[in-house]
């Protein structure tokens, strides 16, 4: 995978007239960056900019990665969207659909190849939390099942930029362990991006990065060896 | 974004977000589990570690510029085969209807604009159903397709369009009492293409609850038209005077939105 970067260029965020992000610069690197801030932080608003399908009030985000002679080289946001996987804070798939009709339906917009299709989705069918979901409507499904059919359509085409919006919200602990193996396979090779409020949910090391009101107020590194939020900031970037 | 000063003012920084967001931070209890619960958890773990799942691997030479074939096939599924079934069965239901009355009720020619009357109603809530309201997750995942909205749309409308009018064809030949023929096929397709491109573009436009009441109101319209205005009417006999006009007009008015409409959903994407 080739060094992504998201570039936050002073874009801000403003919906029906009340600002929902406040300008500031900040560029998204390799590996694991964590989103944390209270309900109305601007979380949500914050990853769906970061997809690059929904354009900041002001200000740019743009994508960029290393180019074969060695320097960056700027990618349109159109062309990055087959590496890209994306986890709403909302999803419920398509209500009149099988799980694995949608996953299927998925996967063609992902752009993978038909011959592989079947054989990338009987190697998620294989867990068994999953395995018993394969027939199931979308509509019939529970919240957090609904989310395990969610990060799994994230999760299909192996992104290289993975954003994920409160993913784990109603899953049990053996079902979090099962995607955050696969999270953290993407985020060694490439870009995670994850909202939560949880502090379980921060299981790597990575970037932390609090948003207030708005505002990017802080930004550090996580350290999952230390107990609190201090620890998270003891090599705070400066 | 605040960050540097000196290390007394870190630290006092730290402490007051710590103290801000220990109340903040929404606290996880987890319930206390049985000695057997805990055993079968690390067991399940220790499997689940010691055998990792593997996934197959999509290399990024498996992705592929989408290609028109996978599109169709994807929005087939889109409408599901439940609501095709649905659609085939009340227009043949209607179509029955209409003929068995034709033969012993309704004149002739009153069936024929009977039929492209349901017909075209038909094509209003098949779209209507199609293209119904979804959630901003959803609407944001579609977006991120390898295949434009704008190509995702087409197709979709296309596929709801074509399906509807090769199931009509047969009936509009066969349904005795009808004036069934070339001239009729075409008296019924302009109707049909036209108010399933107005609910489209319109649901497109200012969303399907407006683009549903209006249709509905003009399909109306077009009943009492016939009668009082037949020269603004699609639903008039093949040999009126306004009948080539109108529909000629409706034709062009329908490639016209839906032009308008694909011109400025691609510049948006662009």
């Amino acid at each position: 995978m080739k060094d992504w970067q998201i570039h936050w260029e002073d874009a801000g965020a403003v919906l029906t007239g009340t600002r929902i992000l406040h300008p500031f610069r900040h560029r998204f690197s390799q590996g694991m960056t964590y989103v944390v801030g209270n309900n109305g932080a601007g979380k949500s608003t914050l990853l769906k900019l970061l997809t690059g399908v929904v354009s900041p009030f002001e200000g740019d985000v743009h994508f960029t990665r290393r180019s074969s002679k060695g320097g960056r080289e700027e990618i349109p946001a159109r062309e990055v969207r087959r590496f890209l996987g994306y986890v709403p804070q909302v999803f419920t798939g398509y209500p009149q659909m099988r799980v694995e009709q949608y996953l299927r339906f998925v996967a063609i917009h992902h752009g993978l190849a038909r011959c592989i299709i079947s054989e990338v989705l009987e190697s998620w069918f294989r867990h068994p939390t999953l395995a018993a979901l394969r027939k199931k409507r979308m509509k019939g499904l529970s919240g957090g099942e609904q989310r395990k059919v969610g990060l799994v359509q994230a999760l299909l085409h192996h992104p290289h930029i993975l954003i994920l919006d409160e993913p784990f919200v109603g899953l049990d602990i053996e079902e979090r362990l099962f995607f955050q193996a696969h999270i953290q396979r993407i985020a060694h090779r490439g870009m995670v991006i994850m909202s939560t409020h949880q502090l379980e949910d921060i299981s790597m090391e990575g970037t932390l990065c609090i948003l207030e009101e708005g505002n990017l107020i802080h930004q550090g590194f996580t350290k999952v060896k230390g107990t609190w939020l201090e620890d998270f900031f003891a090599a705070s970037v400066k | 974004m605040r960050g540097g000063g000196s290390v007394k003012s870190e630290r006092e920084e730290l402490d007051e977000l710590e103290k801000k967001w220990m109340s903040r931070m929404t606290s996880f209890t987890t319930p206390v589990p049985t000695p057997e619960d805990t055993l079968d958890l690390i067991a399940r773990v220790k499997e689940q570690a010691q055998k990792p799942e593997k996934q197959a691997e999509v290399a990024p030479s498996d992705h592929q510029t989408g290609g028109w074939m996978d599109l169709i096939i994807s929005q087939w599924s889109f409408y599901g085969m439940r609501s095709w079934l649905m659609s085939a069965g009340w227009m043949i239901c209607f179509s029955l209807m209409i003929g068995a009355q034709s033969i012993t009720i309704v004149p002739k020619d009153e069936a024929g604009v009977f039929w492209i009357q349901a017909v075209t109603l038909t094509i209003v809530l098949s779209i209507a159903y199609t293209f119904r309201p979804q959630n901003e997750g959803m609407a944001m995942l579609e977006r991120l397709s390898v295949y434009s909205l704008a190509a995702q749309t087409f197709v979709r409308l296309c596929m709801v369009m074509g399906f509807q009018w090769i199931l009509a064809i047969p009936f509009s030949f066969v349904i005795p009492g009808l004036d069934n023929g070339w001239l009729f096929l075409w008296q019924w397709t302009i109707p049909l293409f036209f108010f399933a491109v107005i609910t489209f573009v319109m649901a497109e436009r200012w969303g399907m609850g407006a683009s549903l009441s209006v249709s509905l109101m003009i399909w109306g319209g077009q009943w009492f038209a016939r009668k009082v205005l037949p020269e603004v009417s699609l639903m008039v006999q093949t040999e009126e005077l306004s009948f080539r006009p109108v529909q000629l007009v409706s034709l062009v008015v329908a490639f016209l939105l839906l032009g308008a409409w694909y011109i400025s959903q691609r510049r948006r994407e662009i």
